[in-house]
């Protein structure tokens, strides 16, 4: 009977580690065919962070990790930051990035880049399809756990919870891209530890680009933030208050030439109405063009095409925020 | 729910894992419900339709055992009114839900030759999943316990579920009741290594579908879904690896409900023995879609007086059998064509049988070599080939004008044109793509062959080491996962069968 006993448990073993090893590879396969793209990184880069080394989190959309400088940020303020930031990152996706880097970091401070709250952002009922890449680039980043559970259930119809859970079904067809797993390749050995979650835009704005801008016509439309982005902003102030993190929410500068040509105060007075209700500092970049230095008529010095800042812009933008947020402190 | 889909691999786990945790006395009952809530996951009203042949089969069975205890003349009439009954009321719903729109048609445009116009209301219905296999299992349980070859099923449940065993049930193998409800009533205990084999059936099955019959899919869809655009060499291409899409489709389906009932402790009947390798066609049909053709055999070729009664009423019988089957797969000419031109082979096969004879004495033919076995293979893969042709053609007409038009545009030059081999570039697959499957092709093909020969390819592996095992699993594994076409972006071809 023992000796029967015995060989089932032997049996159990061995399938618990052939299921195991499967895993391992599934992973090994998912890391080499993934085609890479700055959220997935970010997240990847982050959890070979040493403890204490994101004592400033910034969390957001691509204005966040094109806006904040961590080398200027480190210089003004003197602290580490880390920008877990991915392209169109929602609110939602953003709590749920507090959620799951808060077991693995405790920042000093935590500031949250207010394009995130822009509904078009709406992942689940907004524009953005339920297989869009930007909207799995984090949740492939982020390890397997509840958090991740949590996020695909909020964001994903669940006919697509399977897409989301197990990225080899995207991403299997890439072994025909040499280009991808030489990338992948190389970020993984090695180059995993030189990447920077600071991506300055290295483009500038054309004229022709900026005569477009200027062209626009006013589009008095009512700014609007979902329902479900105001639960999850306050969901995500909830989280700081406990944790014991202040929470910052910052608007980054863009090209004044768009926002002329948008209902700006709409947006900007319902931010400061919802960041006002958790008790939250809001500074809008956009009302302090001359103090920061910016001037859209300098190409070279400011935006990129998609009224992001260049890498000059991050520089006098970063600078300005830490003076402005030291203060508050 | 698609055995090549996510739904299925959460199911199937769940319902082997609670098969083997629950009392024996309750195992089928869990069988028979995760059965229905699998079929009615394409549509819940057609399990109204499973039911109802049940029902027929289930009353038939009994009825016949009741008559049959009567004495005399009475009691065979009686019995003889059951199956007559049985058979029209099955025949009638698979007419009805099958071959009534093709029928409305067919006699529509008959007599639009003579100018009359017929008005008869076709009502657009969509077949349901499977129902030429359950209906066919069905009658073949009523014709045996007729013949007194099977006892009649007392059990309504038991016998629901032979009738519904979700592993076989939309695209077979058609099982007899000697075989499946015997096994319904043993008991069935986990056992590592018929599981361990009845995975790596399953695995081999999802890798023929997903790695090579979808990838093929792709090729034959857009040629034939565009024949104007491509050559006749192509066209011939595309037929060709049609033939290998079919099998590594039905076959992959096949072995993939033998693994998943093979985990839980069912046979099933094998379906497929390396058709391709078969030297005459009679020998395919031996070898293809076995529990269909012994159906056919058993139950209309046999009836018809098969063999036993000259040569010509064999060649009625035969070219009969396979027209019937041609129908027994879809409700249109093509189908039809395809069935009549293979009894058509085999009748022609048996005629000149003699003359190949005379010419092998004259031409001191080697028969028992390679090269020549070699031969017979590829006239008749050749043969069954073309077949195939008028099976994946839209239409009859349609397969006459492709025809036409293939043979107008051969397109040799541009078919081995040294920049664009094939029109490798324009058929749909990418060159990568295309290695793949060649690759995969040559390895089914040389899986085939060992079989063939005898080859046990689950004793080899299970004396060899465990990393050597395991590297062959995962190698399984990851090949499916990679190479295989599913996920978003691509169209995954539903089981070729499942229309039938």
């Amino acid at each position: 009977m023992n000796k029967l006993r015995g060989r089932n448990l032997l049996i159990l073993l061995k399938w618990v580690l052939f299921i195991l090893l499967f895993f391992c590879i599934q992973l090994m396969a998912v890391r080499m065919l993934y085609p890479s793209n700055v959220g997935t990184r970010a997240w990847q880069r982050f959890y070979r962070l040493k403890k204490g080394e994101a004592e400033l989190l910034v969390l957001g959309s691509s204005h966040a990790y094109s806006t904040f400088d961590p080398a200027v940020i480190q210089e003004i303020a003197g602290m580490n930051s880390y920008i877990l930031a991915s392209n169109s990152q929602t609110v939602v996706q953003a709590y749920f990035n507090l959620k799951e880097a808060l077991r693995y970091q405790h920042p000093e401070a935590v500031i949250l880049e207010a394009s995130s709250l822009d509904d078009n952002n709406n992942w689940r009922y907004g524009v953005t399809p339920d297989r869009d890449w930007k909207k799995e680039a984090n949740i492939d980043g982020m390890r397997f756990g509840l958090t991740k559970l949590e996020a695909v259930k909020e964001q994903y119809l669940q006919e697509n919870w399977s897409y989301a859970l197990f990225p080899i079904v995207r991403c299997h067809d890439n072994w025909e891209d040499i280009a991808t797993v030489g990338s992948n390749l190389a970020f993984w050995s090695g180059g995993i530890w030189n990447f920077s979650s600071f991506h300055p835009s290295v483009t500038f704005m054309s004229e022709e680009t900026a005569a477009l801008y200027a062209q626009a016509e006013y589009n008095p439309g009512e700014f609007v933030i979902s329902e479900t982005n105001v639960e999850h902003f306050h969901k995500l102030a909830r989280l700081c208050r406990e944790e014991e993190i202040p929470l910052y929410v910052v608007m980054a500068p863009m090209y004044d030439e768009y926002i002329r040509s948008v209902n700006y105060d709409s947006w900007a007075e319902k931010i400061m109405a919802l960041a006002e209700s958790e008790g939250v500092y809001y500074l809008d970049c956009n009302r302090h063009y001359d103090e920061i230095g910016l001037e859209a008529i300098d190409f070279e010095d400011a935006f990129n095409g998609w009224h992001h800042l260049n890498g000059t812009g991050a520089a006098k933008v970063s600078r300005f925020v830490m003076e402005k947020l030291q203060v508050q402190e | 729910m698609l055995f090549n889909s996510f739904s299925f691999l959460i199911f199937f786990p769940i319902v082997a894992i609670v098969y083997f945790l629950i009392p024996q006395r309750i195992k089928y009952l869990w069988l028979l419900g995760a059965s229905y809530y699998f079929y009615m996951s394409w549509n819940p009203k057609y399990a109204l339709l499973m039911l109802a042949v049940t029902v027929i089969t289930y009353g038939a069975g009994l009825l016949m055992t009741v008559c049959g205890r009567k004495s005399g003349r009475r009691g065979r009439r009686l019995k003889m009114v059951c199956i007559f009954g049985g058979i029209v009321l099955l025949l009638g719903i698979l007419f009805v839900f099958k071959y009534y729109g093709f029928a409305v048609e067919s006699v529509g445009k008959v007599f639009a030759i003579f100018h009359i116009t017929v008005q008869m209301s076709a009502f657009d219905i969509l077949l349901p999943v499977g129902i030429s296999f359950y209906t066919f299992q069905g009658l073949g349980y009523i014709i045996d316990v007729y013949r007194g070859e099977t006892a009649a099923e007392k059990n309504f449940l038991r016998y629901a579920l032979f009738l519904s065993f979700f592993p076989q049930l939309v695209a077979g193998p058609i099982e007899r009741s000697k075989n499946l409800l015997n096994q319904i009533y043993e008991p069935h205990k986990f056992d590592a290594g018929r599981v361990k084999d009845g995975l790596l059936l399953m695995g081999w099955g999802f890798f023929q579908k997903l790695v090579i019959a979808d990838r093929i899919a792709i090729l034959v869809d857009e040629v034939y879904g565009n024949y104007l655009s491509y050559s006749g060499l192509q066209l011939l291409l595309a037929t060709i690896l049609f033939a290998f899409q079919i099998y590594c489709d039905f076959g992959g389906y096949s072995d993939i409900a033998v693994g998943a009932a093979r985990v839980m402790g069912f046979t099933l009947t094998k379906n497929f023995r390396s058709p391709y390798c078969a030297v005459t066609v009679s020998e395919f049909w031996r070898n293809w879609h076995i529990s269909l053709t012994t159906w056919f055999r058993d139950y209309i070729y046999i009836p018809l007086g098969g063999n036993r009664r000259g040569r010509w009423r064999k060649y009625r019988n035969l070219l009969l059998t396979f027209t019937l089957s041609g129908l027994w797969h879809g409700a249109g000419w093509n189908y039809i064509i395809w069935g009549g031109l293979n009894g058509l082979y085999q009748v022609a096969g048996d005629l000149t049988a003699p003359l190949r004879g005379l010419l092998q004495e004259k031409l001191h033919i080697r028969t028992e070599c390679g090269s020549y076995r070699l031969f017979r293979r590829l006239i008749t893969f050749a043969a069954v080939d073309f077949s195939w042709f008028f099976f994946r053609a839209d239409g009859f007409k349609i397969a006459l004008q492709m025809l036409r038009h293939g043979f107008q545009n051969i397109g040799l030059l541009t078919f081995f044109s040294q920049e664009n081999l094939l029109g490798i570039h324009t058929i749909g697959l990418s060159e990568k793509n295309f290695f793949v499957m060649l690759l995969s092709l040559v390895l089914l093909m040389w899986v085939d062959n060992r079989k063939r020969r005898g080859v046990d390819f689950k004793g080899i592996l299970a004396r060899q080491n465990i990393w050597f095992r395991w590297l062959v699993y995962y190698g399984l594994i990851f090949s499916i996962l990679i190479f295989g076409i599913y996920g978003p972006g691509y169209d995954a071809s539903a089981f070729i069968y499942f229309q039938f």
